[in-house]
């Protein structure tokens, strides 16, 4: 989707690539940056909304292509195009020419129609390849041997960066593109500030010492103003921060502050050295102001201390370096010096393998609906919570009582799983809702009564989802009737499909754990008694999946029995004991409904079934709970469940092709939804689908290999990125994927 | 197979008589199984558990349960004499099943093991003998279930007056190993004992080598010979070293369980042992078919259409007795119903019929199947169109100048139709066929009949066949059920193709009616409507055989619903593809016995005048060494080509 187009209005200004001539018919020289997400007012995007502005006001035509274009950005993003050449493309269908006098990547992120010409033909366009962190993953190198193929310059925004990432192998020629500031900030029009009156904390994360500090601070007549998203997001400009006499931030708001001539103190949720000084400046520097160059943590009392006290020689120190951090600083003159490499005057002819492409576009594509899928997660967990808090305060009087006595309780088990992973068991009472889709004939009511019967655990609660409500043969045991377990009957209306049903089950009770049956398997004994061990066993798992032994059914004159020859056994790939494999559950459903036990949380978390599929509606499911985390492989001694299915190949074939249909049929919006891997499916259908395959594997084993990744899959490590959410979003995973009760 | 020893007494009366103790073996001896493998008492037990409602087993329960007891046997700290509760811990530790499931599985297969075992009657008059004689009765088995289970099944089989009862398991002294003989010898040192059993080395040699005598009972299964037997051997033999267990087997083994008791009791000729054994069974399948399908659809009257009509009833009715839907036995040909449905002109597809043989016929043979009213000249002139007489002989299949004839002859036969319409009608009304309801059963293969019926009474006629070919006449009509449905993929395509397609006169013979002969039409008569017979019946001779073949199907049809009654649903459901592979047994590879009884019937095409032998070489294949092509001509006319070539290779002969 494009976003936007407008002719420039900017007077341009003269490059040593990409030089604009105002004569009449001229060619506007064109550069395209890519970056990942362009959402929230953080770093990344911050870079490149600044960075589009710089060549806008060049007189150059930017294309800006990216995974997620949404609001705040984007309407950032429309307001430079209302006055400047600039769109931004999200749609990876978009076809990109390789016409640039620059392409500026970051997040290792290109258009698959780049991608995919970079395989067919040789290209000249210079590519500056850049990087802006050192530990977000998707900032790494991972294929770095494409980059060096690719990349004429090789940027770091610190040189602790360049360290880090060029132990991947990177080998190119490289420069350190250490966050300038715009024009706006350079230009700005400061005086040097005489006493700490205003202080002001820029931080998305601010740690609890910095709040208690500025209690403290205000009681010396020091005003802390504290600006980020948990304090209500907005663009820092040089007017902002003309107001005050002082900055505590790290990152990309130092540099702002250093060519405004604001003393910067740097600490935040990683810690920091404090005032920056002439002693302390350079390793701070090359740790990108990060706080991470000592990640020193110190009390409130010990901020108010060296704030009040070393205030003075912090502005002296900024004041007397003003001129040098405006030139080293200078977002214009940083481009101007990009500009004049030689790498980029006279680029190499760079051109990709046939391999390098798929498996590039094979890892796009992955980690394009990885994000997408997060973002999306966080959506919905955003409105679920906000949704939620409606209900409690509409509730009466009474209800609140009991409510507010329930949010107390679930903030006080927040409070003591702060520890525990996003996904923790919270509240671990182990009960275990069991959902009986009725099935279509005897055999399958039959055999799901007794598979529930004979559970050395019971289920705390079985509900019944039943589309006829009709009369039974008379032989046959009425389903709602267990000893033991309390039956709830849910008859669907006709209106309505079976898996809506399911869903509101699922969401109106408050169970740890859920387990579906649709009438299609049958359990051994102890089959909630392994998995209720196995997930209590395993708290950060959100799921048990097991293997299934493939029963096959004759039916003579209607009376169903089992035929009784050696069973072929499904195993999960990877084997008992380990964690379902994102790519397993890619090539094929691994997680069958009556094999599945997932805990409550995560089955709202994934978003709960899609009720409009007909084929693969645990499938789909699965893949959305696998992304709020690891799904466990039970360790049964013997196949615990036995999934008899009528037209097993036919229903596959249906069940990929709904899933494909599905991704393609999703408009952008609703495409958050879907992870890549689904996508991944569309691919397989289209073409070379083992050769895809195979190359995944590939890739992913190249990637464990690398130094500095942990061992663990992409799942684990799409954990990892949640791990460093922004705490007003953490908090609200952990508290929806722990559960209520 | 076990050895069969040749016995050591002059007689096995004398042995009794004179004996002091008479002990007896009990299963296969005293005792037999309603299933040939004893292993198949696990698949019917793990169905009645599960028909219970409360419990599942694992779908391979029979072979966990198989190997968990050759597991025990093979382990020295349990086996080799080891209990029903040996295996069952066993299994219970294997598949991790809980206390409960345990305790319900064995419950269950003790509960079968008495539902399927009874009295073996050599076992049983040997037993009765020992009884009269006076003589002290000893019981010793070579087995795990506890003692007084075995008691119970033989109290149940009629078994009194026992002293003592050995079992391997409890007791820890077994027949295999001479343990139990060695202690009944030690206890009794001067009593003169006999011992019988059907196990040459545990209950011959063995008793034999502790000075005990021993008499050999073998099974008769044991005994059967492919040359001799009217059995489907080639079916039967393999079972017990069948290592599957899915309906098929189970079904297989039944059959021939109840066909060991069957020939145990009354061994009988060849021909019952093809009526029992092969045309029971699928008549058996076929009933349990119709009674589901019927009651699916909603019929409620069944009209068994003449002539193979009649043993269909018979069966449905022994087999369903109070439950069996309301059946008529009724008189009806294609001849009588096609024919009457020729109103004011014939129609080419009533012309098609009209002209159609199975034989070469006389022009004259022709019109003659329909009426007799036609002079010989009026034919001949309508011959002569075709430069034809009456009697030219003319084939039966595709030969469209006879057609001109039946043009020519229109006025009359339409006459003749029509005259005996109104009858036919009448009489279709009196059993009921115009009813809501009501569905025909007959043998099949094109359902035309009730095409014809559907047009003359009743429009929403269901009708239910044996067999069902998939072709123009057939297709797309919802109305027609056939229990092998060509129409269907699968086992139904299949058992058509390899089977009745082999061998559909065979299968025609053995429903076939020996009671009368074809029906022409119906007129009414003074006491209600009577039938018009044909020419076409079958010998006194084949007659005969006939009756015996379905007598002994019968038999087997009240044995068999009999067991059902007392096993689960699932157990009892008889699998059409087990009665199939028996059916397709006789019809592919008939042993030598087989070919020669059925191969001598006469088959009369139904709709033709000749008859001619199923498969019966004129000679011994040493008149054809140099006759060859005299022998293939034979060949290619036989109807049942296997039939044929069995007889060929035994020495069979019509002459």
């Amino acid at each position: 989707m494009i976003y936007a187009f407008q002719t420039p209005t900017h007077a341009a200004r003269a490059g040593s690539i990409g030089t604009v001539n105002d004569e009449p018919g001229s060619t506007m020289p064109r550069i395209l940056i890519t970056t990942n997400h362009l959402r929230e007012r953080r770093g990344s995007e911050i870079v490149t909304f600044e960075l589009a502005e710089e060549f806008a006001d060049r007189g150059w035509h930017v294309d800006v292509y990216t995974n997620l274009f949404l609001p705040p950005m984007a309407d950032r993003f429309r307001e430079l195009a209302s006055r400047a050449s600039v769109r931004v493309a999200e749609d990876p269908y978009e076809d990109f020419g390789l016409d640039y006098d620059l392409i500026w990547v970051q997040h290792s992120l290109l258009p698959p129609s780049i991608i995919r010409r970079l395989g067919e033909r040789e290209a000249a366009a210079p590519i500056v390849w850049h990087h802006m962190s050192p530990i977000i993953e998707i900032d790494q190198p991972l294929v770095a041997e494409i980059e060096n193929r690719l990349a004429d310059v090789t940027s770091f925004i610190s040189e602790r960066t360049r360290e880090t990432l060029e132990a991947f192998g990177l080998d190119r020629p490289s420069q350190i593109f250490a966050n300038p500031a715009p024009r706006s900030f350079v230009e700005a029009d400061t005086i040097a500030p005489v006493a700490l009156r205003r202080l002001a904390v820029v931080s998305n994360h601010p740690p609890a010492e910095l709040r208690e500090a500025a209690e403290a601070l205000a009681e010396a007549g020091v005003e802390t103003v504290f600006i980020g998203e948990p304090d209500g997001s907005v663009e820092v400009t040089p007017r902002l921060l003309a107001g005050f006499d002082a900055v505590v931030t790290i990152g990309k708001t130092v540099q702002y502050a250093l060519v405004m001539g604001l003393p910067v103190f740097v600490y935040d949720h990683f810690g920091g050295e404090g005032w920056l000084r002439p002693e302390t400046f350079e390793v701070e520097a090359a740790a990108n102001f990060s706080g991470r160059s000592t990640s020193r943590r110190i009390s409130a009392e010990a901020l108010v201390d060296e704030l009040l006290l070393g205030f003075e020689h912090a502005v002296a120190f900024v004041s007397e370096q003003r001129p040098a951090f405006r030139a080293r600083y200078s977002l214009q003159r940083s481009v101007d010096a990009v500009l004049e490499r030689a790498e980029l005057r006279s680029p190499r002819p760079k051109r990709l393998s046939h391999g390098e492409v798929l498996r590039w576009l094979a890892l796009s594509e992955q980690l394009r609906g990885m994000y997408r899928t997060l973002e999306h997660l966080q959506d919905r967990l955003a409105e679920s919570e906000s949704s939620r808090e409606a209900a409690v305060m509409a509730a009466g009087a009474e209800t609140a009582i009991d409510t507010e006595t329930e949010a107390e309780q679930t903030v006080e088990a927040d409070s003591e799983t702060e520890t525990e992973t996003e996904t923790g068991s919270g509240a671990v009472d182990g009960s275990i809702h069991v959902i009986a889709v009725s099935g279509p004939d005897t055999a399958s009511r039959r055999r799901m009564r007794a598979s529930l019967l004979q559970q050395t655990v019971a289920a705390d609660l079985l509900s019944i989802v039943r589309t006829d409500s009709g009369s039974r043969p008379v032989e046959e045991p009425s389903l709602d009737a267990f000893d033991g377990i309390p039956v709830q009957v849910v008859d669907v209306a006709p209106e309505h499909r079976v898996l809506e049903s399911v869903n509101e089950r699922i969401s109106s009770v408050p169970t740890e754990f859920v387990v579906v049956h649709d009438g299609y398997g049958a359990w051994h004994p102890r089959f909630l008694e392994y998995a209720i061990e196995h997930l209590e066993a395993n708290p950060r798992q959100v799921g048990v999946v097991f293997d299934a032994s493939r029963g096959v059914e004759v039916q003579i004159n209607d009376v169903v029995l089992d035929a009784q020859n050696p069973l072929a056994v499904s195993r999960v790939p990877g084997g008992p004991g380990v964690v379902l494999d994102l790519l397993a559950q890619a090539g094929a459903n691994c997680t069958p409904y009556s094999t599945f036990v997932v805990r409550r949380s995560a089955a709202i978390c994934a978003g709960l079934f899609d009720p409009v599929l007909a084929h693969s509606a645990d499938w789909d499911f699965g893949l959305r709970v696998l992304h709020c985390g690891p799904i466990g492989v039970a360790d049964t001694p013997v196949p615990f469940v036995t999934l008899y299915e009528r037209g097993a190949t036919d229903s596959m074939r249906a069940a990929r092709a709904e899933l494909a249909g599905k991704a393609f049929r999703m408009d952008p919006s609703a495409r958050l939804l879907y992870s890549a891997v689904v996508t991944t499916q569309g691919v397989f259908g289209a073409a070379e689908g083992r050769e895809v395959l195979g190359r995944l594997g590939a890739l992913e084993e190249e990637l464990r290999n690398l130094p500095r990744l942990p061992p663990i899959g992409f799942e684990l490590r799409v954990r990892n990125y949640l791990g460093r959410l922004p705490a007003r979003v953490r908090s609200r995973v952990g508290r929806s994927v722990r559960g209520h009760r | 197979m076990s050895r069969a020893l040749p016995n050591r007494a002059a007689t096995v009366s004398q042995a009794i008589a004179s004996a002091d103790i008479v002990s007896f073996d009990v299963f296969d001896t005293l005792l037999s199984r309603a299933a040939i493998r004893p292993t198949d008492v696990f698949t019917i037990s793990k169905q009645a558990l599960e028909a219970r409602g409360d419990h599942l087993l694992p779908p391979n329960w029979t072979i966990a349960r198989i190997a968990a007891e050759q597991r025990c046997y093979v382990d020295a700290s349990v086996g080799p004499d080891i209990t029903l509760d040996d295996i069952y811990d066993r299994l219970a530790a294997e598949l991790h099943l809980p206390d409960a499931l345990v305790d319900a599985a064995k419950r269950a297969e003790i509960e079968t093991e008495l539902q399927v075992l009874g009295p073996r009657a050599t076992g049983r008059a040997l037993y009765e003998e020992a009884r009269a004689a006076g003589v002290r009765i000893f019981i010793v088995s070579d087995m795990y279930l506890p003692p007084e289970v075995i008691a119970d099944a033989l109290g149940n089989a009629g078994y009194e007056g026992w002293e003592r009862l050995i079992v391997s398991g409890h007791d820890k002294l077994a027949k295999y190993n001479g343990t139990a003989f060695r202690a009944i010898r030690a206890e009794f040192p001067d009593a003169a004992i006999v011992h019988f059993g059907d196990n040459a080395e545990a209950d011959v040699d063995r008793a034999h080598h502790e000075g005990i005598e021993a008499f050999h009972l073998p099974t008769v299964m044991t005994g059967v010979a492919e040359a001799t037997t009217g059995l489907p051997y080639s079916a039967l033999s393999h079972i017990p070293s069948n290592p599957n267990h899915g309906p098929v087997e189970l079904g297989l083994s039944v059959i021939a369980a109840l066909a060991e008791r069957r020939m145990d009791r009354d061994h009988g000729p060849v021909e019952e042992q093809v009526g029992y054994g092969v045309l029971g069974p699928i008549l058996v399948a076929f009933v349990q078919w119709l009674q589901h399908s019927a009651k699916r659809n909603g019929s409620t009257r069944l009209a068994f259409l003449a002539r193979e009509g009649a043993l269909m009833q018979r069966a449905y009715e022994r087999y369903w007795r109070d439950e069996a839907l309301q059946s008529d036995y009724v008189y009806a040909s294609r001849r009588m119903i096609n024919f009457a449905q020729i109103r004011d002109a014939i129609t080419p597809s009533q012309l098609d019929f009209l002209v159609s043989s199975g034989v070469p016929l006389k022009v004259s043979d022709f019109i003659a199947r329909f009426t007799g009213d036609i002079s010989i000249a009026d034919i001949d002139r309508a011959a002569a169109r075709i430069g034809l007489r009456a009697d030219s002989i003319v084939p039966g299949y595709d030969f469209p100048p006879l057609k001109s004839v039946f043009r020519a002859l229109e006025p009359d036969l339409v006459a003749v139709a029509r005259r005996e319409r109104t009858d036919v009608i009448d009489y279709l009304h009196q059993v009921g066929l115009h009813e809501s309801g009501a569905a025909v059963v007959d043998i099949g293969w094109n359902a035309s009949i009730q095409a014809s019926l559907k047009t003359l009474v009743n429009p929403q006629l269901q009708g239910y066949y044996f067999g069902l070919f998939d072709g123009p006449k057939t297709a797309g009509r919802a109305q027609i059920h056939g229990f092998a449905d060509a129409r269907r993929a699968g086992s139904d395509r299949h058992w058509i193709e390899h089977c009745v397609m082999h061998g559909i006169e065979v299968v025609e013979l053995l429903f076939g009616n020996p009671d009368h002969p074809s029906v022409s039409t119906v007129r009414r008569g003074e006491g209600g409507f009577e039938p018009v017979y044909t020419e076409e019946r079958l010998s006194d001779a084949d007659a005969g055989t006939v009756r015996a073949i379905q007598r002994a199907a019968l038999e087997f049809v009240d044995d068999y619903r009999a067991l059902a009654e007392r096993l689960p649903a699932a157990s009892g459901e008889l699998s059409p593809d087990a009665a199939f592979t028996v059916l397709t047994s006789l019809v592919r590879n008939p042993t030598p016995a087989q070919a020669a009884v059925m191969g001598s019937l006469n088959h009369d095409n139904s709709f033709g005048i000749v008859a001619s032998p199923l498969g019966m070489p004129l000679y011994p294949h040493s008149r054809y060494r140099f006759r060859r092509s005299a022998l293939r001509a034979e060949h290619e006319r036989a109807w049942w080509k296997p039939g044929f070539e069995a007889n060929l290779r035994s020495g069979a002969a019509a002459r």
